[in-house]
């Protein structure tokens, strides 16, 4: 193998290629000024890589057609790459977890939310090993949870809510499907997992000590947002306002007909009917309509201050910042602000 | 050049770069999310060297993940060298093992995450073993190929003087292979430390590889930066450790 090594001073080329470079920087930038009412020439939407009921737009076209663009459909395995996917500019949109949707508004990432169609029931469950009957019984065990999730998030508040002694309980970073595997050699006592994972523990012989809607009671929600980067909002509100129509026409369709959703969702997932049946009837759809009332965001910024998302986004921050994963300074006053409530109430005008 | 000249000069390079950097971050020509500027990585650091991560103080971090790659790294030492030369001496022996060596040596190694665990659980086993896999593979293969560039000439003339055996190894095959297996260990090592981000994805908590994995997984671009500092320096440092190792147990190096 022989490697040919340029040695010697940078030539005239490569200081031609250089300020070709910086030019078309400067190019791009000006034209992404000129553009700014103009509608996007393309659309991208980032999507979890679990079966999602409103994903079943991606298989026919529809936003294709509602948004009149074209539209790249970009698979995202967590919230965390999500974050680093919108920090990037690679998607314009996504629906994912509110925690890692509080960690990405905490470090000032440019993004809004959009409500909240999707609110975990009871696709998290926290599964524990038979012998395991009672919440008490999971002190001086080993539970395993994926990291940076919102069943990390609702394992600290089961926790905290019934007084369960913290040090006692050793939490295990682990990835779902690695979490099987841990759980068939005993290595680990319990996990707080989503569907389908947990339907194979509970074969298995495992018992069911909670789902995440058991907490809503105590002011602990869960759910999946919609967000789009700010830049996006500003430069096309009327993509917004038809994306966020197009999304709930699918919810709509799913509520219709589930069966046939989750059948070609399956399909197009690669998944199990069942399991895909199972985790979509695991979440709870409250229309947009719906959302901006008094059990969700409010009717409008004025009224959101005592909203219950509101509210829960400040408790997942404050967590966050208890466990150290985000700077408490950071922690913006209000998350108000990061709500767009003009765009929403504009898709779905009261 | 002499050394201190390439020193000063290496140093300035880097001064550069930061500064350069900085005031990239400070008028917001590069966006502090995507790059955060050193002058807040130090923030961090000053943070993280008080506070801890993720109630771990941060040298724990680093001492954690330094004892994971550098026990793995002497244990594929141990093996990965006796078994390199025993392939390179014999040819037969080396025929049996290489097609397997081959085919594993490439082998992302993330790959290998899911199966190790259903071996040998999510303990630190799982961890080191991953470290290992990698740095033995290319310390086997290095060392074979080392021990192949020992020229027959120098064998037979060695034989004629009388030396067999140990002795042969000792004085004849040792003192050539030695510089050329110091390389082998240095980029072994490197690729071993390489997979400590993989192997402290298994169930971990601390270690430096998890801190960066966990805090991109909430943009803490800040604590990924510092993170990288600390792994690329360690590695850096740990690197120059084998170098000055070599200087002393094999001083001809590069003079053969």
């Amino acid at each position: 193998m022989t490697t040919y090594i340029r040695t010697g001073r940078p030539g005239r080329r490569d200081v031609l290629r250089l300020g070709l470079g910086a030019g078309a920087l400067s190019l791009t930038a000006a034209r992404s000024r000129a553009q700014t009412t103009a509608k996007p020439d393309v659309v991208r939407i980032g999507y979890l890589t679990a079966a999602r009921a409103w994903v079943v737009g991606k298989t026919d076209g529809s936003f294709d057609k509602s948004l009149g663009v074209k539209v790249e459909w970009v698979p995202f395995p967590s919230g965390g790459p999500a974050l680093s996917l919108l920090a990037a500019k690679q998607i314009d949109f996504a629906i994912f977890g509110n925690t890692p949707i509080v960690a990405g508004l905490s470090r000032k990432l440019p993004i809004q939310i959009l409500g909240s169609p999707e609110i975990v029931a009871t696709s998290e469950r926290l599964v524990a090993k038979p012998g395991i009957t009672t919440l008490r019984d999971l002190e001086g065990r080993r539970i395993a949870v994926a990291p940076a999730s919102t069943m990390a998030f609702a394992l600290e508040a089961v926790i905290r809510i019934n007084k369960l002694d913290a040090s006692k309980i050793k939490r295990l970073p682990l990835s779902q499907p690695d979490t099987i595997a841990a759980w068939k050699r005993g290595d680990i006592d319990a996990t707080y997992i989503n569907g389908p994972f947990w339907a194979e523990l509970l074969a298995d012989g495992g018992q069911q000590l909670l789902v995440s809607e058991q907490l809503q009671p105590s002011g602990v929600f869960v759910w999946n947002s919609a967000v789009v980067r700010s830049e996006f909002a500003e430069r096309s509100p009327e993509t917004v306002v038809a994306w966020l129509q197009t999304v709930q026409a699918q919810f709509d369709r799913y509520r219709s007909d589930p069966e046939g959703v989750s059948r070609i969702l399956a399909k197009d997932f690669g998944a199990p009917f069942e399991a895909v049946r199972d985790t979509l009837a695991g979440l709870r759809y409250p229309t947009f309509q719906d959302q901006l009332g008094p059990k969700y965001w409010g009717e409008g910024p004025v009224a959101a201050k005592d909203a219950p998302l509101i509210k829960a986004l400040g408790d997942a921050a404050a967590f966050l910042a208890e466990t150290g994963e985000i700077k408490r300074d950071d922690v913006p006053a209000s998350f108000v602000p990061a709500v767009n409530y003009a765009l929403l109430r504009r898709a779905f005008p009261s | 050049m002499n050394a201190i000249r390439r020193f000063l000069i290496g140093l300035a390079a880097v001064a550069g770069v930061t500064l350069a950097w900085e005031i990239a971050g400070r008028t917001h020509l590069v966006e502090p999310l995507l790059l955060p500027p050193p002058s807040e990585i130090v923030t961090t650091a000053i943070d993280l060297v008080r506070d801890g991560y993720r109630g771990t103080p941060l040298w724990q971090h680093l001492a954690l993940s330094l004892a994971r790659a550098l026990g793995a790294f002497a244990v594929a030492t141990l093996i990965g060298v006796p078994l390199g030369l025993a392939m390179g001496a014999a040819p037969g022996f080396g025929a049996v093992l290489d097609p397997f060596v081959q085919f594993l040596r490439p082998l992302p190694k993330l790959a290998l995450i899911p199966l190790v665990i259903l071996w040998f659980g999510i303990g630190e086993t799982s961890k080191v073993l991953l470290i290992f896999i990698s740095a033995a593979l290319s310390i086997i293969v290095g060392t074979a190929a080392a021990v192949a560039t020992v020229q027959r000439q120098r064998i037979r003339a060695g034989q004629a003087l009388g030396a067999h055996g140990l002795a042969l190894f000792r004085y004849v095959i040792l003192p050539h292979i030695l510089p050329e297996l110091f390389v082998t260990l240095r980029l072994s090592f490197g690729i071993g430390w390489t997979t400590l981000i993989a192997a402290e994805m298994i169930a971990s908590d601390a270690g430096v590889g998890w801190m960066v994995v966990n805090a991109g997984s909430y943009l803490r671009t800040d604590v990924v930066m510092l993170g990288i500092v600390m792994l690329g320096g360690t590695g850096y440092a740990l690197d120059l450790a084998l170098v000055g190792l070599q200087r002393w147990v094999a001083p001809w190096s590069g003079r053969a």
